[in-house]
């Protein structure tokens, strides 16, 4: 599959062209977040993480989950970086912090711990030969490029077979944990201190009355006691 | 057409670096930005980093447990960023501020 296309060979591995496309996406990935956490507009860097998120889908299709490449540009940057952009606009943002404001140790320690760690993780994966470790396992799942590729539906009906039936578990309790959210989004965006009766005793925004539910008057014990039945 | 992609030569430490360089990035804007909404889009950035870590091994070990994996991270993302921006959102409003150093009430 990689054909000796450029005549190169780093470190025994074959540059064809889909080493090269690799590290297209990779690199485009790994500036886009650098220049992501260097931004001061906050906008700025919500929009090059889109673009890193954009990398990450196209890699996702390397590896052989077109599904999942799908839900990451659907979901992460159509949906939740979209929610970042709302949030950012909306809270109106304009300047940035920057390095030196921060508190003395983090400010120093900050980025040589990070160069630390992840030169640290780069060491541990390059000198622990996985791959020839991963191509030596003795048992491996039953779904290889070749044998997804059997079914009709390829990819997406490999993840429907697997998650409706072993996970199907995991997908109803993943349902329930979106359902929590939901709630608590539409709890955490109410407002306590108006004359609301629906709003009384909310968690959310507070535009300056006290909070009915901590402070009840004396009528509204008497009206909750009542209807918890005393 | 799906199965040839994947039958990638490219070896599994390039895709495996690859996440922890995304990682690594992610933490220093953790520790380097003090705009929560910053720091909240490199933990998006550490997840996205790890979900590619994932997605590498289910191919290499030709199992689907890694993208099953990978669906529940996006699906915990997309409930974490609704609650998350509520928060922010809520703290903004009462605060007219997303400065770390500004919501330190809970500090000795």
């Amino acid at each position: 599959m990689s054909m000796n296309v450029f005549g190169l060979e780093i470190f025994g591995v074959v540059i064809g062209f889909q080493e090269v496309v690799f590290l297209l996406l990779g690199g485009i990935a790994v500036g886009s977040s650098l220049m992501m956490i260097i931004q001061r507009n906050a906008i700025y860097s919500a929009l090059f993480l889109v673009v890193a998120f954009f990398q990450f889908g196209a890699i996702y299709i390397m590896l052989g989950a077109e599904f999942l490449a799908a839900l990451q540009v659907l979901v992460y940057t159509g949906a939740i970086m979209v929610l970042f952009l709302f949030v950012i606009m909306l809270l109106q943002l304009s300047e940035g912090p920057q390095l030196r404001d921060l508190h003395g140790f983090q400010a120093v320690a900050a980025w040589p711990l990070g160069l630390l760690l992840t030169a640290e993780l780069v060491a541990i994966i390059l000198t622990s030969k996985v791959s020839e470790q991963v191509a030596n396992v003795a048992v491996k799942g039953s779904y290889s490029p070749s044998e997804v590729a059997k079914y009709r539906g390829g990819n997406v009906e490999v993840i429907g077979r697997v998650l409706y039936g072993d996970f199907l578990y995991p997908f109803e309790v993943a349902s329930l944990i979106l359902l929590v959210a939901v709630v608590g989004a539409v709890i955490l965006s109410r407002k306590f201190g108006t004359d609301d009766l629906v709003a009384k005793g909310g968690i959310g925004i507070n535009v300056g009355g006290t909070s009915r539910l901590l402070d009840p008057t004396p009528e509204e014990r008497t009206e909750r006691a009542r209807q918890d039945g005393y | 057409m799906s199965g040839e992609i994947a039958n990638t030569s490219i070896p599994l430490a390039w895709f495996l670096t690859l996440s922890a360089i995304l990682f690594g990035i992610g933490l220093v804007g953790v520790l380097t930005r003090r705009n929560v909404l910053v720091i909240f889009m490199s933990v998006e950035l550490m997840m996205n980093a790890i979900s590619l870590s994932l997605l590498a091994f289910a191919r290499y070990l030709n199992s689907m447990t890694g993208q099953m994996f990978v669906i529940f991270v996006v699906t915990i993302a997309a409930a974490e960023a609704a609650i998350g921006l509520g928060l922010i959102i809520a703290l903004a409003r009462n605060k007219p501020t997303v400065d770390t150093r500004d919501v330190e009430e809970l500090k000795d």
